[in-house]
């Protein structure tokens, strides 16, 4: 009797055991899959193309010499119907658009990006005159070189 | 009789020693200035010292050097892959990276212990040839199904054809981001304090994991499997664990290799990880069957050192850096045999040994006053030896 009781209960035990190592496995994998997922949206980095260049269909016309800071990056500054480049990391970006020599802001907006696309356009002109779609994914095509590329055989230094 | 012990002593270093006489002699031909040579040293050290230490757990548990942990580098390069993909700059890339190497590389780990298991007394050119193997699945997976099967979301990292990885790949955006985490100039010299800092914080899992019962185990699986096994430990288990770990280990060690050289050579980068990180751990004194965290050290500054002043000895010499180039090699490959050699006549000479004991006919001598030692004292030598 004593024996099946003590068998029950090295029974009950071993699979308390199992249970808490399923929980602490299943746990760490959800831990490992979610810092992914965070480090994936908030450390993705996008390029932005700031242009400002007019948009005719929409009657819309170069400003003139501007100053664009995103976060606390630099100010760059454009000239009319110039294009820049600046690298932003994260989804959520304040851009304040400056005319060259004032002080006050022509405007300040959030804008968020979506994960998918590396490079957006935003066309500043448009961004001041309120257009919502100032900012666009951008579609590199990328060219190709005519001959194929073969893995190499040379090994490299340590 | 002090004469004999100080020879003894320099033929249980006789890689070490000549290693260094070689490096010496070399300096002062290169004609290169100290300041510039310690630089190299420091970068170095930083960038391959963490390659190095995953050697240390299989040689530990008695499997000798883990020419396996190539499947690592290929896990951790796959990693990198997907962090460029998607550009995800930063020290963050480096553990997006590894979050995505380390489950590569436990599996790779398991599955080459596994192997190991069942070659085993042969770990050493099976994890050599096992390599080959994975190199050539890893050919597969990423010049033919990266692209095709497993989507790649940028174009601009795939060959011209539209699948498969290019053969460079540029690490732009986690480009030196660990080495410039913590950059501190001290006397001119660059110290990249962010990879000794990771190197500090893995040579002090080491020292706890070697306390811990798993460490135990290895260590008491590395001197006597069947002895462990009567003590109830399990064997097959304990050495699947230290390739898994050497694995892992081997995975983050070519994330922080390749962030510091900037770019990936896709299809050969982890080629010969395997073979450089087993001469340096030999250089420093290491054996097939004993791995200190001290020999790491010393094996990766000398090799490196030599590394940074024969080539350039060989220009000053021969007038072509080629000569340097050869030299290099030839003494990397020459080390790691006579590694090998000597550790095979070490095993012969011990075995004689025993055998000796055996018959009670002792020839040995301790090496200090010149009387045959008890057998105590000899099994205190052997015990440590195999440690």
């Amino acid at each position: 009797m004593n024996t099946a009781a003590s068998f029950s209960v090295n029974q009950g035990g071993s699979q308390k055991v199992f249970v808490r190592r399923v929980v602490i496995r299943v746990f760490l994998i959800c831990a490992w899959l979610l810092l992914g997922v965070y480090l994936f949206i908030t450390y993705r980095a996008h390029t932005i193309l700031l242009d400002n260049k007019g948009i005719p269909e929409k009657a819309i016309s170069p400003l003139s010499r501007i100053q664009i800071q995103i976060d606390n990056q630099k100010p760059i500054e454009l000239a009319p119907n110039e294009r820049d480049k600046v690298m932003v990391v994260g989804r959520t970006h304040r851009i304040i658009v400056t005319e060259a020599g004032q002080t006050s802001p022509l405007v300040e907006k959030t804008i968020n990006l979506a994960i998918g696309p590396d490079i957006y356009l935003l066309s500043v002109p448009a961004l001041v005159a309120g257009s919502e779609e100032a900012l666009t994914p951008f579609v590199q095509e990328i060219v190709r070189p005519k001959e194929e590329e073969t893995p190499p055989s040379e090994s490299t230094p340590f | 009789m002090k004469g004999h012990a100080i020879l003894h002593r320099v033929a249980n270093q006789a890689v070490v020693v000549i290693f260094l006489t070689i490096t010496l002699l070399a300096i002062p031909v290169s004609g290169l200035p100290l300041p510039s040579i310690i630089q190299e040293i420091v970068t170095r050290m930083g960038r391959n010292a963490f390659l190095v230490f995953s050697l240390i757990l299989p040689i530990m548990a008695g499997m000798g050097i883990n020419f396996g942990m190539v499947l690592g580098a290929m896990a951790g390069q796959i990693g990198l892959i997907f962090a460029v993909d998607w550009n995800i700059v930063g020290v963050p890339g480096l553990i997006f990276a590894s979050l995505i190497g380390v489950p590569l590389a436990a599996i790779l780990g398991a599955l080459a212990g596994a192997v190991l298991n069942r070659a085993r007394g042969r770990e050493m050119v099976t994890g050599y040839i096992l390599g080959f193997f994975m190199d050539g699945f890893y050919q597969l997976v990423v010049l033919y199904l990266m692209g095709s099967v497993i989507p790649v979301h940028s174009p601009a990292i795939t060959l011209s054809r539209g699948y498969g990885i290019r053969n460079t790949l540029n690490l732009d955006s986690v480009r030196q981001s660990l080495d410039k985490l913590l950059n501190v100039q001290i006397g001119g010299i660059r110290f990249p304090l962010a990879n000794y800092l990771v190197i500090f914080l893995l040579c002090l899992f080491i020292l706890w994991f070697k306390r811990t019962k798993l460490g135990q185990d290895m260590r008491a699986v590395g001197q006597d499997e069947r002895v462990a096994h009567a003590a109830g430990i399990p064997v097959e288990r304990t050495r699947i664990v230290a390739i898994i770990m050497s694995t892992i280990l081997a995975c983050l060690g070519q994330i922080i290799f390749l962030q510091n050289m900037g770019n990936m050579a896709t299809y050969n980068a982890h080629k010969q990880t395997g073979f450089f990180a087993a001469a340096a751990i030999l250089v420093g004194g290491a054996s097939v069957t004993r791995a200190t965290i001290s020999n790491v050290f010393i094996g990766t500054l000398l090799l490196h050192l030599m590394y940074i002043v024969v080539p350039r000895a060989g220009t000053n010499l021969f007038g072509s850096a080629m000569i340097g180039e050869f030299f290099r090699d030839a003494f990397s490959y020459a080390i790691i045999a006579l590694a090998l050699v000597i550790h095979a006549w070490r095993k012969r000479a011990k075995a004689e040994q025993e055998r000796s004991l055996l018959r009670g006919n002792v020839i040995v001598r301790d090496g200090t006053n010149g009387t045959n030692p008890s057998p105590t004292a000899l099994y205190g030598q052997n015990q440590g030896e195999s440690l």
